[in-house]
């Protein structure tokens, strides 16, 4: 079905890529007129449907994306689609909300960027996306730290004992050496947990952290320390989640998934 | 360990924080639309929606 929707005022959504499956049939979970239908180019496929411009249009939508309700419908379509397509084969899922005036414009996008295309989709083959937040406070980084600050530990009781003047002077020294280890704590907490959960993983990327050059000075304030996500294959999936359950020990983690490989989309040119 | 949710039923928040500023983008000569920049803050307008919401429900 490479034919225009005959309403003059339609663009088309794109949900995603795919390798062309043949003669298989392609389930989106969604029937009627504006179905997502699957347009062939060369070795590859998108999976887009026709949409109103009246609802989709560049001045349509911003207002609608501020819509609470219109928006949770509109996720979710893209999502259902997309992980329909991902249970059964390998998907680059498109960005949401992308829209394109004609399908030939996005079969031209196709077949300029094919080769790219098709090397991404090999390296997302059977894999799945994770999400993994991990939390702690700096008492619990220091507690799990290899090689803890012993000598200040004996500071602390030289402080007990000190003069009045004697004790500010240690009590600030004390407290500038515990806020460095804590900060290294978190630091080693953070890399160390992300360096054992990427060795399970086909690629990982480090979406942000609340770390910080200066942790909180109050060491039971629990902050964010990995926000991450990680491309697993299916087969290492258990071996992944496994590792996450060590490596969250003592501290707390949320995790997320099995997802499309949304972050792992995007081509390197663009 | 705590999973945040079942395969199916992730919430908006979740769908969103997967979904925006990811994925491939085609760029096409007729592109309309890609609706990425606005989409940062339209999550944290639904953060705060869910946060007010919750606070009246409290209240």
């Amino acid at each position: 079905m490479t034919s225009e929707p005959h309403r003059a005022a339609c663009g088309w959504y794109l949900y995603g890529i795919v390798l062309d499956p043949g003669s298989e049939a392609l389930d989106t979970g969604i029937s009627g007129a504006d179905a997502p239908r699957l347009i062939r180019r060369g070795a590859l496929a998108v999976i887009a449907a026709p949409v109103s411009l009246a609802e989709f249009g560049a001045g349509a939508l911003r207002p609608r994306l501020r819509d609470p309700v219109w928006l949770e419908a509109a996720v979710r379509r893209h999502h259902e689609v997309v992980a329909r397509i991902h249970s059964a084969r390998v998907i680059l899922p498109a960005k949401f909300g992308s829209i394109y005036a004609s399908v030939d414009d996005v079969l031209h996008a196709l077949e300029r960027g094919e080769r790219e295309l098709r090397e991404r989709l090999t390296a997302l083959a059977g894999c799945d996306e994770w999400s993994v937040h991990l939390y702690a406070t700096p008492h619990q980084a220091v507690e799990r730290m290899a090689a803890r600050d012993r000598p200040l530990d004996r500071l602390e009781q030289e402080i007990a004992i000190a003069s009045p003047g004697r004790r500010y002077f240690l009590r600030r020294k004390v407290d500038e050496a515990r806020a460095r280890e804590a900060e290294r704590a978190l630091t080693e907490l953070a890399e160390t947990a992300h360096e054992r959960l990427a060795a399970h993983a086909a690629a990982s990327e480090i979406v942000a952290s609340e770390r910080r050059s200066t942790p909180p000075a109050d060491e039971e304030l629990e902050i964010e320390v990995l926000r991450a996500a990680y491309l697993v294959q299916r087969s290492r999936s258990p071996a992944f989640l496994a590792e996450l359950e060590q490596v969250a020990v003592g501290i707390r983690d949320e995790w997320t998934g099995p997802w499309p490989p949304y972050s792992f989309a995007a081509l390197e040119s663009g | 360990m705590s999973q945040v949710s079942a395969e199916q039923e992730f919430t908006l928040l979740e769908l969103l924080d997967r979904m925006i500023d990811r994925g491939v983008v085609l760029t096409g000569d007729l592109t309309i639309s890609v609706a990425d920049v606005d989409l940062v803050a339209v999550a944290l307008n639904v953060v705060i929606a869910s946060v007010e919401r919750m606070a009246e429900l409290e209240a």
